[in-house]
């Protein structure tokens, strides 16, 4: 039909947006093997940049233009700088998780948090938006439409011959496969490196301020959700080819209307536009082979065992000491005042959340940067329970059990991809989720909010009128507590050691026979089950499940959370639920520090303590106490024979 | 004369010292044969020469030059070449572009352009007929030949190669050992890591013997003694938890390990330190929470 | 088995956590305290910018915090039960001569802007106090930004409740809304003026002002411009897929009562992230819609206009309020758009809506946001007012439903077209629009409002 051929079409600018930012990507991968997160973010800053220098003719729109990707470059620079200590790819692109934030964080605190207060600069002009040209009325491009198609193409042609022809070009690719080797033979990898993180960053801006006058008047999110279409993209082109790379995009931008119009009769369907582009990273992901990196002195992101639970009487009796102590909490705080039993729910419910992740990403090794898509399964699932009259406590064990299964699943295709692999995929399916599956009717139901009522709470607390808050309060925090307990507990017994013996040797475990696949496997859904529990946990402190406190960048923060205070220590979730607790108080306008800069500065300081965390101590807070501890212990007995 | 002088050279790897004291020297024109079991640091000594990994201790003078703390890409422009175990060639680029990259860290050497690539090729006929074929897609033999020829490109003074004969067949080793002895002949001063010592010794100027990051002896080979030889392969030095490569697993010693509420890690750096691989390691703390 | 390695390990485990706990106690109340001055003052402005001479402040209120044992307003206490008749559920009356104190969340900063409200509101509260309060009662608006944090918002409701609320009002944070239905019927506290999200235009306890369903009207009246045949719709989808559903049936049901017919083909429910609207638009123009009614935000706006001037498409165009927020870019292509609207324009209202823009202009100065959201949270706050205002002495939260139920249906005088709230769980009840056309940027008089008295089925 006509109709869809225009569509299709009509979608190559969009295509060509996507394409330009995942150019930045493709062009860092392409030599360090990380995966840059923060591409989006880099155009954010370059666009609210440019945007500053002031409208003005030909030249002042040039020059800021030029000045932005100068910008871009310098950021790209910087962060190199922090990635180039930092062992392993993966620890590598977490890092760039952490510059999403910081540059995000710093955006909303320097231009402002509310949308739409700053006009972009259009290269193409004020006449930009006109149109340029018209094929049989099915082909038509605005002139800054044709300007970024032309620079995307331009863009690629060039740098493909640059990493293909020159010398340098050619050291890029060459430090990528195995920068030991390259190291051997004389090649500066540092400098190498430096100049291609430059040159993906200012990319990367270059995108942003091109991309940004086709988004209208600039706001802080827009171009960051395009990430996940340039992930598309980026993977499309295997991580390596930017011809392919820009041809995915394109493809992706065709797409995506189509689909968004051959769907449009089936109402339940949310999202089109994301659902494509996670389906095309799936498949992308599992089907289109990239290339390993070879390093002959190996170092990289070796999961931080648990430290056990200490044994003996002593450690027992303090352990039940602490857990009495946290137990009478709930009576001594209030439900007045500043610090309430709902805040002390909070922190149980938030530190069972990063307990998962900590069971996830510490213990089983695998990174998932949608932790917060299984605590909306689990409030969903209780709710839905719930609607069944069943027992609440029983219902929260539901809800964690449907977070189970939907992690499993999340899970299948976690066996074939590397872990830095695997974060791409959970990113995108953050995105997804809130797009399409928060307002999916069987989960959701019909008003996209599901009731969990907690009757009976007041009759169980005595002397203490209102909802029941304590009692609540004392319910999850008996929670927690036990989470803990079983987490810390792992480390012994079959499951534990199957666990340790993984991240040793996957061929060992295989061959004492044990499924690596189910070992994972059930990692995974263990881990969703808590995220589950603690999902519902909140579903129930609110006594609703919606999609709304459970999205992409509640995902990002947790993972953020845990790995600045370290994924392998069991008390460190607790401080993970403080923390994000602390974070969604209101604190009113402190000190003059009015509302939208003081959750712009929190994210930036998030972000800037993620990156440093991760370049001094790669386990986190936890882990640099746990090795002063362990080398201020004296030795340990082991009996070798 | 010694080209390379290496003194009670001390190699950490974090908290697990892999070369206690090694010392070694190499004149120009010399086969260097380095023998020794797995694990024994071999290749950790090869590492800390060229300077991937930090020395802890002792001195490397490369024509009277200090090593120890410069960084691996200075190190290599001064004349030294490495052959990593596991060839480290770059798999997606073009054999043209491998020879190429080699000239391209050579830069400061000096070296001429164009005429540097071709002489290799000339040597190297297989490498020539494929010069554009991605080297990830050639047979081992091949993507030896590659990574030595990229190390000519440098016309390095002293080539370094580690286990070259790993995973090849007879035939190509044979040859390759040919094209040492010739380098050697013309001025080139060699340090190969080798575990067929038969080849080794029969081009090996001298030869020297580790165990456990010492050397247990050094020679020239027919000075060295066959106990001595054998217990490269066997650590018979006192170590039964040395297995022997390619022997069948009951004839090793069993490593028994006591779980005694240990933190892993300290453990997994311990048997790095006696040579007992992840893979056994793993096995054996399966075995012991199986109680098997 | 013990050894001094473990004793070491378990007595730090221990001491972490007490010491986090700590600190997190010590690090709440010590923030705590200085919340109460500054919150009215300092959420309202928008980023960056300096308070101005003008801007009129409510008194600190610390004072008159402390005084009363009954209807107390905040406990700063240390952790400690809530003073009588507080607690959980707030202050469910308010004694004689206390200030009355309202708790308002409004999305100010994050995606979305609608400090407009939190000034409108702050405006006409402000203006009440320096007349005298209503009836010698001062009231005391606490005003929180969610920053469209629905996690945030719910802590802050909650807080509200706790630091003893009488009632809230004036509300426009979309996120926080959907979650807090149960809050309200729990703690048994009105909500005066929202938003409005899905089950709050069912609740005894909520009373939206703004319209559930645009559709039926914009539908109609986009039917009866002469200058449409074939008539298509885009909206925003909503999490609530019976609420979409509803909203489709309202458009064809008032274009069919518009005497024209809308094919459902022609309606597009779009995500609120939608990047580019030139699918949309390729869509319509090449099925031959000659009129479009719109129901998007502010920024789906910007995108869906450059899309239209991109591809030359010019139908008639009926639009939602959010059309004519200074958010929205105008130019010459935007000239004859008509914007249906459940309150009056600003632009062209009658001496009321005037009356709002002086005073926010007044208070705010250069950064003052004049709009549809604007007006909603003036009138928010004055219909509230006007209901204390009746209540006289009997100032109880039962009191407050019943009044709200009985008061005369032009509480909206001026902006609205006439509406009752009526005893029953209906409310749903300004099924109203009137019809604005944007002339040379500005929204002038079109049509005076129409109603529809079709109950949709939610």
């Amino acid at each position: 039909m006509k109709v869809y051929i225009a569509l299709a079409l009509g979608g190559i600018p969009l295509g060509a947006m996507y394409a330009l930012q995942a150019l930045g990507i493709v062009i860092v991968y392409k030599t360090s093997k990380v995966f840059n997160f923060a591409s989006g973010a880099i155009g954010l800053v370059c666009a609210y940049f440019a945007s500053s220098l002031g409208p003005g003719g030909w030249f002042t729109r040039i020059l800021a233009v030029l000045a932005a990707t100068l910008v871009g470059l310098v950021v790209g620079v910087l962060m190199e700088l922090t990635v180039r200590p930092v062992k392993g790819a993966l620890t590598g692109t977490i890092v760039t998780l952490g510059w999403l934030l910081t540059l995000t964080g710093f955006v909303g605190f320097v231009y402002g948090t509310q949308a739409a207060t700053h006009e972009p600069v259009q290269l193409a002009g004020l006449d930009g938006n006109r149109q340029a040209f018209n094929l049989f009325d099915v082909l038509q491009f605005s002139w800054q439409q044709l300007l970024l198609l032309g620079i995307a193409g331009a863009l690629a042609a060039g740098l493909a011959a640059f990493f293909r022809l020159t010398d340098l070009g050619t050291a890029t690719r060459a430090v990528s496969e195995a920068p030991d080797a390259a190291r051997l033979l004389g090649i500066a990898v540092d400098r190498v490196n430096l100049v291609a993180w430059g040159l993906g960053g200012a990319v990367s801006g270059l995108a942003g301020v091109l991309v940004a006058p086709l988004l209208g008047p600039l706001d802080n999110t827009s171009l960051i959700i395009l990430t996940v279409q340039a992930l598309a993209a980026a993977l499309v082109g295997r991580l390596s080819s930017l011809p392919l790379t820009v041809a995915g995009g394109i493809a992706l931008g065709m797409l995506q209307p189509v689909i968004h119009r051959a769907l449009h009769s089936f109402d339940g369907v949310k999202g089109t536009d994301e659902l494509t582009a996670f389906a095309v990273v799936l498949i992308a992901l599992l089907f289109f082979k990239r290339s390993g990196r070879k390093d002959v002195v190996s170092g990289g992101l070796t999961p931080v065992p648990i430290r056990p639970l200490p044994r003996g009487g002593v450690a027992i009796a303090s352990f039940l000491g602490i857990a009495v102590a946290a137990l009478a909490v709930p009576s001594l705080v209030g439900d007045a005042g500043k610090l309430t039993n709902y805040n002390v729910s909070q922190v149980a419910v938030w530190g069972t959340a990063t307990l998962s992740l900590v069971l996830l990403v510490g213990v089983v090794g695998q990174v998932s940067v949608c932790q917060a898509v299984f605590m909306g399964c689990g409030a969903f699932g209780a709710g839905i329970a719930l609607s069944h009259d069943v027992p609440f406590v029983l219902a929260l064990a539901l809800g964690g059990l449907l977070a189970a299964g939907v992690a499993a699943l999340v899970g299948l295709p976690a066996i074939r991809l590397e872990p830095l692999e695997l974060a791409i995929a959970t990113l995108s399916l953050s995105f997804t989720a809130d797009r399409f599956l928060y307002s999916w009717p069987p989960l959701a139901g019909e008003n996209g909010r599901r009731e969990i009522a907690r009757p009976g709470f007041a009759n169980v607390d005595p002397g203490h009128v209102g909802d029941g808050n304590r009692a609540y309060a004392w319910l999850v925090l008996g929670i927690f507590i036990a989470a803990c307990f079983a987490v810390a507990s792992l480390r012994r017994g079959r499951t534990g050691a199957a666990l340790t013996a993984l991240r040793s040797s996957e061929p060992a475990t295989a061959a004492m026979g044990f499924s690596v696949t189910s070992v994972k496997l059930r990692g995974f859904a263990a881990s969703g089950f808590l995220a589950g529990v603690a999902g519902a946990m909140y579903g129930g402190l609110i006594q609703s499940a919606t999609g709304a406190p459970f999205d992409f960048s509640r995902s990002i923060t947790l993972l953020a959370y845990a790995v600045i205070i370290g994924v392998g220590s069991v008390p460190g979730a607790f401080f993970g639920g403080l923390l994000v607790t602390l974070t969604t108080l209101d604190f009113g306008a402190t000190n003059g520090v009015a509302n939208g800069h003081f959750v712009s500065l929190t994210t930036m300081v998030t972000g800037l303590f993620l990156i440093g965390v991760l370049m001094a101590s790669p386990d986190g807070i936890a882990g640099a106490i746990g090795r002063l501890q362990r080398d201020s212990a004296p030795e340990a007995e082991a009996v070798l024979v | 004369m010694s080209l390379l002088e290496v003194h009670a050279l001390q190699v950490a790897y974090g908290g697990v010292v892999a070369v206690r004291d090694v010392s070694l020297d190499v004149a120009p024109g010399q086969v260097t044969a380095v023998l020794g079991a797995n694990g024994a640091g071999k290749t950790t000594t090869l590492l800390g020469i060229s300077g991937l990994v930090r020395a802890r201790a002792g001195e490397v003078l490369f024509d009277g030059q200090p090593l120890l703390g410069m960084s691996p890409t200075k190190i290599a422009r001064l004349g030294i070449a490495h052959v990593p175990a596991g060839r480290g060639i770059f798999p997606g680029l073009s054999v043209q572009d491998n020879l190429r990259m080699g000239l391209y860290g050579a830069k400061g050497l000096g070296a001429e352009p164009g005429d540097v690539v071709e002489e290799v090729l000339e040597q190297f006929p297989i490498l020539r007929e494929r010069r554009a074929q991605p080297a990830g897609t050639m047979s081992g033999g091949q993507q030896q030949q590659l990574a030595i020829g990229r190390a000519l490109v440098q016309r390095p003074r002293l080539l370094m190669l580690d286990e070259m004969s790993m995973g090849l067949s007879p035939r190509v080793v044979a040859d390759l050992f040919v094209l040492v002895a010739r380098l050697a002949t013309e001025g080139m001063a060699i340090v190969m890591v080798e575990q067929f010592v038969g080849q080794a010794l029969k081009i090996a100027d001298q030869a020297v013997v580790i165990e456990q990051g010492r050397v247990v002896a050094s020679g020239a080979p027919s000075e060295l003694s066959a106990e001595d030889i054998g217990a490269a392969y066997l650590g018979g030095h006192g170590n039964a938890a040395a297995p022997l490569p390619g022997a069948p697993r009951d004839a090793r010693q069993p490593v028994v390990m006591s779980l005694a509420g240990v933190d892993v890690r300290r453990l997994e750096r311990k048997a790095a330190q006696l040579g007992v691989s992840p893979d056994e390691l793993a096995q054996s703390l399966l075995e012991k929470a199986l109680d098997r | 088995m013990l050894s001094s390695r473990d004793r070491w390990l378990a007595g730090l485990f221990a001491l972490q956590l007490v010491a986090v706990l700590a600190f997190g106690v010590a690090l709440v109340h010590g923030i705590g305290d200085q919340h109460q001055t500054v919150t009215a003052t300092q959420t309202l402005l928008p980023q960056g910018s300096v308070p101005q001479a003008g801007v009129a402040t409510v008194a600190p209120s610390t004072a008159a915090a402390g005084t009363s044992g009954k209807s107390t307003t905040t406990s700063t206490t240390q952790g400690g039960q809530a003073a009588t008749g507080a607690g959980t559920t707030g202050t469910a009356s308010v004694a004689k001569g206390q200030p009355i104190k309202i708790g308002s969340i409004v999305s100010q900063t994050g995606a979305i802007n609608f400090v407009a409200s939190a000034q409108g509101t702050k405006a006409y509260i402000d203006r009440v106090n320096a007349a005298g309060g209503v009836n010698g009662h001062r009231i005391d608006l606490d005003l929180r930004d969610d920053q469209l944090d629905a996690t945030r918002g719910a802590q802050q409701a909650r807080q509200l409740i706790a630091e003893g609320v009488f009632a809230f009002a004036a509300w426009n944070a979309p996120q926080t809304e959907g979650a807090i239905v149960p809050l309200l019927e729990q703690n048994k506290l009105p909500l005066i003026g929202n938003y409005g999200v899905g089950d709050e235009y069912h609740s005894r306890w909520s009373y939206p002002f703004q319209s559930h369903h645009f559709g039926f009207e914009m539908g109609r009246f986009l039917a009866q411009e002469s200058s449409v045949k074939h008539p298509g719709v885009i909206f925003t989808s909503n999490s609530a897929a019976k609420v979409n559903a509803a909203q489709v049936r309202a458009f064809t049901a008032g274009v069919k009562a518009g005497g024209k017919t809308l094919s459902s083909g022609d309606i597009v429910q779009v995500d609120v992230t939608k990047v580019s609207y030139d699918d949309v638009v390729t869509q319509f123009r090449l099925g031959g819609v000659d009129g479009i009614a719109t129901l998007i935000d502010q920024t789906a706006y910007n995108r869906l206009q450059q899309s239209m001037d991109r591809q030359g498409y010019k139908p008639t165009h009926v639009a939602d309020p959010l059309f004519t927020d200074p958010n929205v870019t105008q130019s010459s292509t935007t000239e004859g758009t008509l914007v249906a609207s459940d309150f009056a324009a600003t632009d062209s209202g009658g001496a009321e809506v005037q009356e709002y823009a002086t005073a926010v202009r007044k208070a705010y100065g250069s950064s003052a946001q004049i709009s549809y959201l604007g007006e909603a949270g003036w009138l928010d706050a004055k219909i509230l007012v006007e209901a204390l205002r009746r209540m006289g002495d009997d100032l109880t939260r039962a009191n407050l439903l019943k009044t709200m139920d009985s008061l005369p249906a032009d509480i909206g005088k001026g902006f609205t077209a006439p509406m009752h709230f009526g005893p029953g769980t209906n409310h749903d009840l300004n099924r109203c629009l009137a019809l604005t056309k944007v002339t040379k940027g500005k929204a002038q008089p079109y049509k005076g409002f129409a109603c529809d008295d079709l109950s949709f089925d939610r």
